[in-house]
C-alpha cells in the first residue's frame, strides 16, 4: 500500500480507494435508503399481485373483469399517469438547474395529471359499486379493490407529498434537504408509474381476455 | 448527527388513536388521528435545524474517559 502511494502519488490523491474516501455523500445515502423503502413497497405489491392472480377466476357467480372494466376510461387513466411521470422528470430537471418558476409549473402539471388519474379511478370504483360489484361480492373483487385501491392510496399520498414539497420550495428555497426530498419524490412517483404498468397489464389487459 | 426529535413518540401516540378508532369503527377519531400524525410530520419536515455538530474535542474527551465506549 505504502509503495503504491509513493509511486503514484497524484493518481492516488485524485481517486481515493473506497475505504479511504470517507462517508458517501448524503444525497447518495438518502437515495439508497429510499430505494430500499421502494423495494419493500414493491414486495408488498408483489403479494397483492399474487393474491389477485390466484383469485381472478373466483367470481362466485358475480361479475367478471370483462363485464366491469371500461377500456376507454382505463386508457385515459394510463395516459394521465404516464404523462405525469414525464412532467415529473421535467420538474427534476428544473430543480437541478434551480429554476423556480419551471419547477412550480411542472409540479402543477404533474399534480393536475395525477389528480385526473385519481378522479377517473374513483369514478370507476363508484360506478362498479353502484352496479353491485362491491369488495364483498366475490374474492375476485376483494383482490381487485385491494390491489388497485392500494395503488390509488399511494398516488393520493404522492399528491399530498408533492403539495408539501412545493410549500417547502416556497418557504425554504432549494436547500440541500429540500432537494433530497424532491429526489425521493421523483423516485416514488416513477415507481408508482412502473407499478401501474404492471397493474394495467395484469388487471385490465389480461382481465378482458376471453 | 441528526438532532433529537419527539416526532416518533408523538406519531406513535396518533397511530394508537387511529388504530383504536379503526378497530371500533369510530370514523371521526380515525380522521383525527390521521390528521394529527400528518401535522406532526409537517412540523418535523419544516424544522430549520436538522442536525447538531458534536465537536471532535468532546468525543476525544469522552473516549479518554471511557476507552472502548464503555463496552466490554
Amino acid at each position: 500500500m505504502n509503495i503504491a502511494v509513493a509511486i503514484d502519488d497524484v493518481r492516488h490523491e485524485a481517486l481515493p480507494s473506497a475505504s479511504e474516501a470517507g462517508p458517501a455523500p448524503k444525497r447518495i445515502v438518502v437515495a439508497y435508503g429510499f430505494w430500499i423503502f421502494l423495494l419493500s413497497d414493491i414486495v408488498m405489491f408483489s403479494a397483492l399481485f399474487a393474491a389477485y392472480a390466484v383469485l381472478v377466476r373466483a367470481t362466485a357467480g358475480g361479475p367478471t373483469g370483462a363485464q366491469l372494466f371500461n377500456q376507454v376510461s382505463v386508457a385515459i387513466e394510463t395516459a394521465c399517469l404516464l404523462a405525469s411521470s414525464y412532467t415529473c422528470g421535467l420538474m427534476s430537471l428544473a430543480v437541478n438547474s434551480r429554476r423556480r418558476a419551471a419547477t412550480y409549473f411542472f409540479a402543477v402539471v404533474t399534480f393536475v395529471l395525477g389528480a385526473a388519474f385519481l378522479a377517473l379511478e374513483i369514478r370507476e370504483f363508484a360506478d362498479m359499486i353502484a352496479r353491485g360489484a362491491t369488495p364483498q361480492r366475490s374474492a375476485f373483487l376483494s383482490a381487485f379493490f385491494t390491489l388497485v385501491g392500494c395503488h390509488g392510496l399511494h398516488v393520493t399520498a404522492g399528491l399530498v407529498w408533492l403539495a408539501v414539497m412545493m410549500a417547502q420550495v416556497a418557504v425554504k428555497g432549494f436547500r440541500a434537504s429540500v432537494e433530497r426530498r424532491l429526489l425521493c419524490f421523483a423516485l416514488f412517483w416513477h415507481a408508482l408509474d412502473i407499478i401501474w404498468v404492471w397493474l394495467f397489464t395484469v388487471v385490465y389487459l389480461m382481465g378482458v381476455r376471453p | 448527527m441528526p438532532k433529537n426529535s419527539a416526532t416518533g413518540f408523538v406519531n406513535a401516540f396518533f397511530a394508537v388513536v387511529t388504530g383504536f378508532a379503526l378497530i371500533w369503527h369510530i370514523w371521526w377519531m380515525a380522521g383525527l388521528g390521521l390528521v394529527g400524525a400528518f401535522v406532526t410530520l409537517l412540523v418535523f419536515a419544516f424544522r430549520d435545524e436538522e442536525e447538531v455538530e458534536i465537536p471532535a474535542e468532546q468525543i476525544a474527551q469522552f473516549d479518554r474517559r471511557s476507552p472502548g465506549g464503555g463496552c466490554p
